[in-house]
């Protein structure tokens, strides 16, 4: 079986006529111009001031011309790889498929035993590593949860570490926002790549930076950005606005300004290095009226909002990173189901090269072993529902039919017998008789999917890191560890 | 012989008609004797294609098909069983699906499984009137009788019908088992029947365990 | 009886889902190869049909029947040409004109389900069989919740009568609705003649149920390709007084259809293509509607597959595909989910089913508020539904991208590390956006204080203060007693 299942990719919907998309293009345009971004870090300031932007050094504002702004998009690839310790689960992102990835990354976890919410540790995001190794809808493994248990500073290392001696797949390094741990996340990739050159040419590792609404990019984030583009490991880039709190009321005012914050760090980006592989990352959501709460999760404005965005991407030319869940529910309950289904299913219209929030419960601030499972659930209906369906005469089956005839019987021919496995089969969703279910105390499919979990933890082995390459990478972690406990 | 036996297990547990078929005609021309050909050969195959299925590893259609070849089979031996006076009485069923209802995919589904699990099956059909189930109860004298209905506006003859049985004096001469879309264990407490089958297989299993 | 009448502000209208995209899982070339061998079937197969009327009709009308066999052969033209009279919209009229729909005019309708023979109490949580009262009591909160445009009777009314419990189930819902009622459990001549007689009381004659029809129908082909008589002489009954009548196929793969998408669907479409012809044979220009419930069956059991998938989605959506080629109104099932609760399958199961309708536009969407495969009933799963339903109507209600709402002038003056929250804008706009009335929103300490609460317990309170307050539009003096004499000639007849 393949260790890859990824999704067809056919854009069926636009939720904006081009016409509407290039108004949101404009309005952005204008935004940028007049308006501009704040940027933290004064290197990347004096980067872009000598490369033509109109740069303000008493408050970091940066504003760029239109003109300038179309030229940098433009440089931007529309496709580029992503490598895995395991060839056979590289990336080709732009290529017509799509990935799913996992989410992150929250703090807190739901204990597999307890169910409880606790902070999260290395060892889990260990074992959602390995859950994510063994099962062919996840493509890429990001930092699903963080490592609390180790020091803040070089956290991402360690989460590094736990990932890649639990995954052979591409891995994301979301949730890095510092220069020391890029340093550290490149210098042990390199490690497993082999060396720097390596790296560059199969990169294992690729990231994303988040703008911290509204319109800012803040030094850490920057500088992380930076050493990972001179390692030549792709970065996206991402805004997480919440309207009528960090962006305006309106739906279409909060795609402009997502959309203003994504492309000025693609416009930085690729000023500082054109031609990098980058993404389109965008997460609106909007606040509750009622209580200020983002917690609701996704709604008709979110699917909206999300579908603009997806086509404004598109608009540039670049790969694209699409959100297919992030419900706001506590638990594996109707409220996820429907949510993460809702968001799931305009993903499948409007596909992504890269899809997302598998896992996830609380808008994104907790993670679950069993919600990982049952997101990849509703991944696979969608993947099966959008393959191609056989309408030729073997498959309609018209000599069986006049075979049966009126009134006949289907089971036991042999047509039935050869085609009735092509039929999706769930692996969650629950068949049983209600007396059935009734005696087994009312199970839910949270239930099933813990089991599976439990399985694959007791089952599955992820490709081992040679000796000596463990034993580097624990080198250098130590080394960090050591660095930032002194500095 | 046993590599023979063999051969006719594989080709029914595969719904490998032809391969069946002629592994039965192989065994009837060595002279193999047929109560060990139904017994060793074909019973013994559809049971373990049974616990299979139970696996999840074969699915209902295929233990379908199975039971037809299986059929098929039984009947291609049927002479030379009779004729060594090996035939053993058979225990029967008798299925309907009860007046004013048309539906009878359960009912029939129900009926291939009964037959696996080597039950002699009489299907009187749909939209059949008590008193016919009444007369066939009297004159074949099966030792189950199954009563199907889809529509909740057809489910009351189920008691209508084990009424009559108690009204004639046969309800403790058979045992009756209900499915359906609409029926219930409860409902089928209510009425007094013998069983209640939430699915073809179950029918199967609740009914050898009322005839054991 | 009373005089005046206490409605729910919120039900005085409906909302409705409006066909603003359209994404075509077929390609012309597939939906060609469908409509190809539905005929083909129909030619040279045939359906199985014995009801002497449809027979002796088609037979003039040029189809190739065989009286011994019970086999009708339909040639192409024929249904080629039957087609062709069915009309492209209808009016469902209700007793609230305020409340009529009218069908294929680019909006789709949510019903509640039919007709299920047990209910979930809303007290116990346990499941029973259902009475004319639960009947009663969930057509008169589907009566409230505006998401809901017209009643299928969701649950049978299990204490009355068998011959005539269709006939008690259109008197309790006149009385608890002032919507359109959809009458689907009909399937015989007689109940169809009781049922179109107290339609026509309700309505205030023949010729104003014609004009104003408060009640219609569909009926169901047996697959694989078979039509009973007692459906076909209902389906004329309700033809003859002027009521929509609708066909609908049901097969099962595996088991009453192959074991392919296609061989599911081109079954599901021969069939309903066959009972349109007929209808229209009988009564040219007759409205009817293409109901295709085209489902799989579950491999290890053989019953219903209650954990359903891609293919029904498929299948829904071609469903309304194909209704769309053919220039009729569609009824598809939407809220249908195999759940034994409305836990997260059934909000996987709904949600994808409800999204699909937003990009396979139909006309009439059915099974708000069903659960474990239209086998088990539950008030808070109708409310649920109807939530998302109302979310989905939201989505596809579409979006301003003007000016105003571009939103420029704010932005600016926010400007970067700004926020929105006080900015007149924000204010002024806020309204717009949808809000949930279900989805949990409070923090996680609350939530567990409280015992862990999901949205069902906030469906079950709502159901509660609507069944607690809502009093639907009364029947005009003296109507309740006419309906009752109808019911009791039937049984006495």
């Amino acid at each position: 079986m393949a260790r890859i299942r990824s999704s067809p990719f056919v854009r069926r919907y636009e939720v904006a006529p081009p016409e509407v998309i290039e108004k949101l293009h404009d309005a952005t345009l204008r935004v940028l111009e007049r308006t501009g971004v704040r940027i933290g870090s004064e290197r990347v300031q004096e980067r872009l001031a000598d490369a033509g932007a109109n740069v303000d050094f008493d408050n970091g504002r940066v504003r760029f011309a239109p003109e300038f702004v179309e030229e940098k998009l433009a440089l931007a690839p529309g496709a580029f790889f992503e490598a895995a310790r395991d060839p056979e689960c590289d990336l080709q992102v732009g290529s017509g498929r799509g990935y799913l990835g996992m989410d992150g990354c929250p703090s807190d976890i739901l204990d597999l035993d307890t169910g409880e919410r606790r902070r999260s540790t290395a060892e889990d995001l260990h074992k959602l590593a390995i859950i994510a190794d063994a099962i062919p809808e996840v493509a890429y493994v990001w930092t699903a949860v963080a490592a609390n248990d180790s020091p803040e500073t070089t956290r991402t290392l360690h989460e590094f570490y736990a990932k890649v001696t639990g995954t052979s797949k591409h891995m994301l390094q979301n949730a890095l926002y510092t220069e020391l741990g890029a340093r550290g996340v490149v210098e042990m990739s390199r490690a497993v790549a082999g060396g720097s050159d390596e790296l560059r040419a199969r990169p294992i590792v690729s990231n994303y930076q988040v703008c911290m609404s509204p319109l800012t990019w803040d030094a850490g984030g920057l500088d992380a950005m930076v050493v990972f583009a001179d390692a030549g490991i792709p970065v996206g880039m991402c805004c997480m606005n919440i309207a009528m709190a960090s962006a305006p009321a309106s739906a279409a005012g909060t795609v402009v300004f997502a959309n203003a914050e994504v492309v000025s760090g693609m416009v930085v980006l690729e000023t500082l290095y054109p031609g990098h592989p980058t993404y389109y990352v965008a997460y609106p959501t909007s606040m509750d009226i009622r209580d200020g709460s983002i917690d609701p999760g996704w709604g008709p404005e979110e699917l909206m909002m999300q579908g603009a965005c997806q086509q404004l991407a598109r608009r540039y030319g670049v790969p694209v990173h699409v959100g297919l869940g992030g419900t706001g529910a506590k638990t594996q309950n109707w409220q996820a189901g429907l949510q993460n289904a809702l968001a799931a299913f305009l993903g499948s219209v409007m596909p992504g090269d890269l899809m997302s929030d598998a896992g996830s419960l609380l808008t994104g601030l907790v993670y679950s072993y069993e919600s990982l499972l049952l997101d990849t659930e509703i991944y696979s209906l969608l993947c099966d529902m959008w393959e191609a369906h056989d309408f030729g005469d073997e498959a309609t089956g018209l000599d069986v039919i006049d075979a049966v005839g009126p009134g006949g019987l289907f089971l036991g021919q042999q047509h039935t017998l050869a085609h009735m496995r092509d039929f999706w089969m769930p692996r969650f969703f629950d068949r049983s008789t209600w007396e059935d279910w009734e005696e087994s105390g009312r199970p839910e499919p949270a239930d099933k999917a813990r089991e599976r979990v439990r399985e694959i933890l007791a089952t599955h082995e992820p490709q081992p890191l040679d000796a000596d390459l463990d034993a580097e990478l624990r080198r250098v972690l130590a080394a960090y560890d050591e660095e930032a406990t002194e500095g | 012989m046993e590599e023979q036996l063999q051969t006719l297990r594989q080709a029914l547990m595969t719904a490998d008609v032809k391969g069946a078929i002629a592994a039965t005609q192989a065994l009837m021309d060595a002279n193999a004797d047929p109560k060990t050909v139904l017994e060793e050969g074909l019973a013994r195959g559809m049971s373990e294609l049974g616990e299979k299925w139970k696996r999840g590893e074969v699915f209902l259609p295929e233990v379908v098909a199975s039971a037809e070849i299986f059929k098929q089979c039984n009947e291609m031996i049927e002479p030379a069983l009779i004729a060594g006076g090996q035939k053993e009485a058979s225990l029967k069923v008798v299925m309907a699906t009860v007046k004013g209802d048309l539906h009878d995919l359960g009912k029939n589904m129900v009926g291939a499984m009964m037959r696996t699990a080597g039950f002699e099956v009489h299907d009187l059909g749909k939209d059949v009137p008590a008193d016919k189930i009444i007369e066939v109860v009297r004159d074949m004298q099966p030792e189950i009788l199954g009563l199907s209905a889809l529509l909740t506006t057809t489910v009351g003859q189920q008691q209508a019908v084990i009424e009559t049985l108690k009204k004639e004096g046969l309800r403790d001469k058979v045992k009756v088992l209900v499915g359906g879309a609409p029926v219930t264990q409860e409902w089928a407490d209510e009425i007094g029947a013998d069983g209640f089958a939430p699915s073809a297989p179950e029918a199967v299993n609740i009914a050898q365990k009322l005839t054991s | 009886m009373r005089e005046s009448r206490t409605r729910d502000p919120r039900s005085t209208w409906i909302r409705s889902l409006p066909w603003n995209f359209t994404v075509d899982v077929l390609s012309p070339g597939d939906l060609a190869k469908l409509h190809d061998n539905s005929l083909a079937i129909l030619d040279k197969v045939g359906i199985a049909l014995g009801w002497a009327p449809a027979v002796d009709a088609l037979a003039d009308t040029g189809a190739r029947v065989d009286r011994d066999a019970n086999r009708v052969f339909f040639p192409p033209e024929l249904i080629e040409k039957q087609l062709a009279l069915a009309p492209s919209s209808f009016l469902l009229a209700a007793r609230d004109p305020a409340l009529d729909l009218r069908i294929g005019a680019g909006h789709g309708y949510l019903a509640t389900d039919g007709c299920v023979a047990d209910i979930i109490d809303i007290d116990t949580g346990t499941r029973r069989r259902s009475t004319k009262q639960d009947l009663g009591d969930i057509t008169r909160l589907a009566d409230a919740l505006p998401q809901i445009g017209f009643h299928w009777q969701p649950v049978s009314a299990g204490d009355t009568p068998n011959n005539t419990r269709p006939l008690h189930e259109v008197q309790v819902q006149f009385l608890n609705t002032a919507k359109h009622i959809q009458q689907m459990t009909v399937i015989d001549g007689e109940n169809a003649r009781g049922a179109a007689e107290m339609a026509r009381i309700v309505a205030g004659g023949a010729e104003e149920l014609r004009r104003r029809p408060l009640m219609s129908n569909f009926q169901c082909s047996i697959s694989p390709l078979a039509w009973e008589d007692g459906p076909l002489e209902a389906m004329a009954v309700f033809a003859e007084a002027g009521l929509p009548v609708g066909v609908c196929s049901m097969p099962l793969s595996c088991a009453t259809a192959p074991a392919t998408v296609a061989g599911l669907l081109t079954i599901a479409n021969a069939e309903i293509l066959s009972g349109i012809a007929i209808l229209e044979t009988m009564h040219p220009g007759a409205p009817t509607f293409y109901v295709s419930y085209a489902t799989s069956m579950d491999l290890n059991s053989g019953a219903l597959n209650l954990g359903w998938g891609p293919e029904e989605l498929f299948a829904e959506m071609v469903c309304t595909q194909m209704a769309r080629r053919y220039g009729i109104p569609s009824t598809v099932g939407t809220f249908g989910t195999g759940s034994k609760f409305p836990d997260w399958q059934a909000g996987v199961q709904n949600a994808l089913s409800g999204f699909a309708k937003v990009f396979a536009p139909g006309d009439m969407l059915t099974a708000a508020g069903s659960l474990y495969g239209d086998r088990a009933y539950s008030l808070e799963a109708l409310v649920l539904d109807a939530e998302i339903f109302d979310l989905l109507c939201h989505f596809a209600d579409g979006y301003s991208f003007d000016e105003d709402h571009l939103a420029f002038g704010p932005i600016s003056e926010v400007g970067p590390g700004g926020h929105f929250l006080a900015n007149p804008h924000t204010l002024a706009n806020m309204r717009e956006s949808w809000m949930s009335g279900l989805f949990e929103r409070g923090t996680w300490e609350d939530w567990e204080e409280a015992g862990r609460p999901s949205p069902v317990n906030g469906a079950r309170v709502r159901a509660r203060e609507i069944l607690g307050s809502h009093e639907p539009l009364p029947l005009p003096d003296g109507l309740e007693n006419e309906l009752a004499k109808v019911i009791e000639a039937q049984e006495r007849g």
